[in-house]
């Protein structure tokens, strides 16, 4: 032990700074230095997070349908497997036709009847027509008749005064003139029941109309049978094989559109502010770590059901204290640009994008 | 003794940074790249304080009480916008 340090055992504890001047500001340098620099990286990494709105919790989705026969009946052809590409028009299964062709012939058939009736109809109708325009041109006749049976007894009447006519003549030429008239009107009560006895040839017409009607669906439901792929697709959740009975409308499998994926992601409304559509944003995909995709924000939810709104017969009310509030969140649909490798893409995919807001 | 924890850290540093996601994949789990940051600030902290205490400077680091945890900080951040921003 030296003479200083028996003095004072601890050392450093008179005036370390005096002692050492050069360290302890070089110690005082790097110290601070240190507060300043992490202050500094604060500033810029809040100034990037908030220019550039984060979330790591979305999901990658695309347009998908469930596919479902129009007709029912055993699969006769399934061409597709489970997990495959279709390109549009593709055969995605046939349903056995041979029923549905049946019903086409019948209705053939139905409508040739109906068509043969309603020429047979027509025919019936020409000759009614016929009748009643013989009616009329017996009408015509009795009118004739009676007008010279009515001319001729003007002519002989005044005559009886002057005795030159016999009583005789002018009652044959009443009577003539009588019997005439009633031929007039039986004539015209002839006419009257050959014109409504015309049949309409409107009941035909629908009946033809009505079997035509018929054939059509018949075909349509033939057509049917053949079920072909309405976009470009992926199959999935395929849950039939070849020979199995499809039901009118029950969902045999889905298909996901190819051309519509997009990113959903569950922004906090501090954030949403920031953003508008149209904004330009980077994607990952956790199916392609590591790799970047660009995306656009292509729309921003209107609404999300917040807890309290929950449908229940009594209110909701969360058991929880509210002296902390989580921020609601709002889906942020940011649709894929096209570059992004097919093989990457699955439904369901956690993705998680930055929006860059450039504000 | 603290050796293969920073073994493994370093394994996790150089191994799962690929990209610059803001969430990290670890044994099946997603991890927020922020904490990731921190446990990395932290060990480079460490680091440092270390090395501070070979060349006999650790003692001189004013003001104490803030020194190191501003390094933290300024570590964690510097990994948060080197690796994990775009």
């Amino acid at each position: 032990m030296t003479t200083e340090e028996q003095i004072n055992p601890t050392g450093l504890a008179e005036d370390p700074a005096a002692q050492h001047p050069r360290k302890a500001q070089l110690g005082a340098v790097i110290g601070w230095g240190f507060v300043i620099l992490a202050i500094v990286a604060s500033v810029i990494t809040y100034a990037w997070n908030s220019r550039n709105p984060r979330c790591n919790n979305g999901v990658l989705v695309a347009d998908m349908i469930g596919i479902a026969p129009r007709v029912s009946g055993p699969i006769k052809e399934l061409p597709i497997k489970d997990n495959q590409f279709v390109h549009k028009g593709d055969l995605l299964f046939e349903i056995d036709p041979a029923p549905y062709e049946i019903a086409v012939q019948a209705a053939t058939a139905n409508l040739a009847m109906a068509e043969g009736a309603l020429k047979n109809a027509g025919l019936q109708i020409a000759a009614q027509e016929d009748q009643a325009k013989a009616a009329q041109a017996s009408l015509d006749q009795a009118q004739a008749k009676l007008a010279t049976a009515k001319d001729n007894y003007d002519r002989i009447a005044p005559l009886l005064a002057k005795h030159y006519a016999s009583a005789q003549d002018v009652s044959d030429a009443k009577n003539t003139m009588q019997s005439a008239q009633a031929g007039f009107a039986a004539s015209q009560a002839q006419l009257l029941s050959a014109q409504s006895s015309v049949l309409s040839i409107a009941e035909a017409q629908a009946k033809r109309d009505a079997a035509a009607a018929n054939l059509a669906q018949a075909e349509l439901n033939l057509k049917y049978c053949t079920v072909k792929a309405p976009f470009d697709a992926l199959i999935s959740q395929m849950s039939i094989s070849r020979g199995a009975f499809a039901s009118e409308g029950q969902q045999v499998f889905t298909l996901i559109d190819i051309h519509s994926w997009w990113v959903c992601e569950p922004y906090r409304e501090g954030q949403i502010q920031k953003m508008k559509v149209g904004d330009p944003a980077t994607v990952e995909l956790k199916t392609a770590a590591g790799k970047l995709f660009k995306g656009t924000v292509e729309s921003i939810g209107w609404g999300a059901t917040p807890q309290a709104l929950q449908k229940s017969i009594l209110p909701v009310i969360p058991q929880a204290l509210d002296w902390v509030q989580l921020e609601q969140r709002f889906p942020v649909r940011i649709k894929l640009a096209d570059d992004v490798p097919p093989e990457i893409l699955r439904v369901g995919t956690t993705a998680a994008a930055t929006v860059h807001t450039g504000r | 003794m603290k050796r293969p924890f920073f073994a493994l850290v370093a394994v996790a540093a150089s191994g799962s940074f690929s990209g610059c996601s803001c969430i990290q994949e670890i044994g099946g789990a997603y991890f927020p790249a922020w904490l990731l940051s921190i446990l990395i600030g932290w060990v480079l902290a460490m680091i440092v304080r270390i090395v501070f205490v070979r060349i006999g400077l650790d003692g001189w680091i004013r003001p104490r009480s803030i020194g190191y945890p501003a390094l933290n900080v300024f570590f964690t951040l510097l990994i948060y916008l080197i690796f994990f921003t775009n």
